[in-house]
């Protein structure tokens, strides 16, 4: 067909009184300046795995100064950690956690096996509809979209559980390898695609999934014959300040790690980050700086030993020609139920 | 990089955070009259220029041994044979929950193809629940949602009632959903969930539309100009594996429940390549172009291309 050179006249009058009934109503739009999500591509067992990368709202001096996120990261160091304990009580019905919108009247829980519990009771197996992994699986969701309420005020995490065999487990980046319950179980281990490649997640275990330009993680869980229960977890964009509590999941013992990104709101050479944690008992809390040009590199670690309770955290960080944006890696004690209630970088002056 | 959105990234609605239905605008699409402009469709030319086919169609990567056909007869027959019934663990409703995932999980890739988002996923809603980003269906017992006649699709927008068993579109301003409930038992019951996160632009590769038990649903993507211009010419194709009636309809990207025009598509079995002409007042805008095609039938997008 050509293309007709002009718009037929009989069309004229209607798409005009269109144009006028869309003016008050559209005359006050406005469009929204973003990041742009692109999908990438890695070759994983052979096969194109298309993925959406872990995005860092940089903030504009950084963004711009190539120099701040090349010798800002080869300069970055971060100084001793000062540990102050505001209470010595750990009470989650006076943190402010959210509750599952699926599941609100399991209340606030933090841990699966608390969950699973109160699921089993509400929900007994029939043996012909409700089934035993169901129970996990549900507790899982009930823990998980929680802490997705929660870190969503921020930013975006998305999380996903269900059995690994049928009906499966996959978000848009990461999916569990299909594979029967005994099987998982006897091999120990099941497998999961992720943009880094195939990895194996131990039974009863977590791993993370660290690539280039991703962030996410994994959980092998409990099984019965067939079923198992699988949960995955990807970052979809890091949030730069936290302002209310988030919680860790505590999935059957394991806690995954969290990460945020941690950059000052200015330019500058020193800055302070000030932290303040919940935590069920004495705890040594691992952190990691990682590179945001390249996530799988660790530019500094340390570990900070919290007590039992509430306490602040503080510690400089400092970089030349200025502290960079960086991706700051936390990773609780397992067997712990642990809260992040703010995390904020400040410049010093 | 920084692009130009119609919604951001993420806004609050209702007491919830809500990750709305975005799409890239080209640069022209800032002057207040590409903005402001307003579409209609003229008559479409249809030739058939091939026959149907599933070639070039993704796989899920999380099953590479399921099969590649968009039947779901035998995509559920496949879940049956590899994890029967007569196991105690397994029940009836995972089988049409799994086929429907392994349906999702390939429409999500070839979405992912064109630069873009579309996130989905099945589960029982009751026990263990079921949730895309932010929507979710109810969890309620099975009995509940098919005394009533309808499952409930919560977004931070509003709800939508999903008939059982049916299907329904959630459409708002800057939200684009739709919900399918497959079946109900006693305690269980089978639902589909699926968002468009970002929506693609002129899509170049094979989209199929999801199909579950016969229920189709739309597809949604941008119909984009390189240039302002009061006429276009989309050059697309849709491949179908029997002659059906397809639903074209041009949605506001300020407003997605803004329809300028409405047009049906009369396709015969094959591949079909369509020219359609789409006046503007000033320009044609950049626009959301809805697909739906028929229930019961196979059917594909094999490309939108836009002139100029």
């Amino acid at each position: 067909m050509q293309i007709p050179n002009q718009v037929p006249r009989e069309l004229m009058p209607k798409l005009t009184a269109m144009y006028l009934a869309r003016l008050p109503k559209y005359s006050a739009v406005r469009y929204f300046e973003d990041l742009v999500a692109p999908v990438r591509e890695a070759s994983v067992a052979g096969r194109t795995l298309r993925y959406h990368p872990t995005q860092l709202p940089l903030a504009k001096y950084a963004a711009e100064k190539p120099k701040i996120m090349v010798d800002g990261v080869r300069n970055f160091s971060f100084a001793r950690p000062v540990v102050r304990l505001i209470t010595e009580v750990f009470d989650l019905r006076r943190i402010r956690l959210e509750v599952s919108p699926l599941f609100p009247w399991l209340g606030k829980v933090l841990a699966t096996e608390e969950a699973a519990e109160k699921v089993r009771q509400r929900v007994p197996a029939d043996g012909t509809e409700i089934v035993e992994w169901m129970h996990d699986s549900a507790a899982s969701l009930a823990v998980m979209s929680a802490r997705e309420v929660e870190y969503n005020k921020h930013s975006q995490v998305e999380a996903r559980s269900g059995d690994g065999y049928i009906p499966g487990v996959r978000l848009s980046s990461l999916a569990f390898e299909r594979i029967r319950g005994y099987e998982y179980w006897d091999r120990g281990y099941a497998r999961v695609v992720t943009p880094e490649g195939m990895l194996n997640v131990p039974r009863m275990g977590l791993i993370p999934a660290v690539g280039k330009d991703f962030l996410g993680w994994a959980f092998a869980g409990p099984k019965s014959w067939i079923q198992w229960t699988g949960v995955l977890a990807e970052l979809r964009r890091l949030a730069d300040r936290i302002t209310s509590p988030v919680g860790f999941p505590n999935l059957w013992g394991r806690t995954p790690p969290f990460w945020l990104l941690q950059q000052p709101s200015r330019e500058t050479e020193r800055a302070e980050v000030a932290v303040v944690v919940d935590s069920d008992r004495d705890q040594r809390l691992r952190v990691a700086f990682r590179d945001p040009n390249d996530y799988r590199r660790v530019i500094d670690a340390g570990e900070i030993d919290i007590p039992k309770g509430r306490s602040e955290v503080r510690y400089v960080v400092a970089s030349y020609p200025a502290v960079p944006p960086v991706v700051s890696e936390m990773q609780p004690e397992d067997n712990t139920q642990t809260v992040l209630n703010s995390f904020e970088t400040r410049v010093i002056s | 990089m920084i692009r130009n959105y119609n919604f951001p990234f993420k806004a609050a609605a209702a007491g919830r955070i809500l990750y709305p239905t975005v799409a890239k605008l080209p640069e022209w699409m800032l002057r207040p009259q590409s903005r402001l402009a307003v579409a209609l469709s003229g008559e479409p030319e249809i030739k058939v220029v091939g026959p149907y086919s599933e070639d070039g169609l993704e796989a899920p990567p999380e099953s590479p041994d399921a099969p590649s056909t968009m039947d779901w007869g035998t995509i559920i027959s496949w879940s049956r044979k590899i994890a029967p019934i007569d196991d105690p663990s397994i029940v009836e409703w995972m089988h049409s929950a799994h086929a429907a995932n392994i349906v999702v999980s390939a429409r999500m890739e070839e979405y992912k193809r064109s630069g873009s988002s579309l996130l989905g996923a099945s589960d029982d809603p009751f026990v263990p629940g079921l949730k895309v980003e932010d929507l979710r269906f109810r969890p309620e017992l099975a009995e509940t949602v098919a005394e009533r006649g309808y499952g409930i699709l919560e977004t931070p927008r509003g709800n939508v009632n999903v008939p059982v068993p049916g299907k329904a579109a959630g459409i708002f301003k800057d939200l684009l959903a739709w919900g399918a409930v497959l079946e109900a038992f006693l305690v269980q019951w089978t639902a589909v969930l699926l968002k468009w996160r970002e929506l693609a632009t002129n899509p170049a590769e094979r989209i199929a539309f999801p199909s579950f038990r016969g229920l189709s649903a739309p597809q949604f993507f941008v119909h984009s100009a390189t240039i302002p211009a009061p006429v276009n010419l989309a050059q697309f194709s849709v491949s179908t594996d029997r002659p059906q009636v397809v639903t074209l309809r041009g949605r506001s990207i300020n407003d997605y429940r803004d329809v300028l025009f409405e047009n049906r598509i009369s396709l015969a079995e094959g591949q079909n390549a369509v020219d359609l002409p789409i006046f503007g007042f000033p320009v044609v805008p950049a626009m959301v172009i809805e697909m739906q095609p028929e229930d019961g039938a196979k059917t594909v997008l094999d490309y939108w291309s836009v002139i100029p």
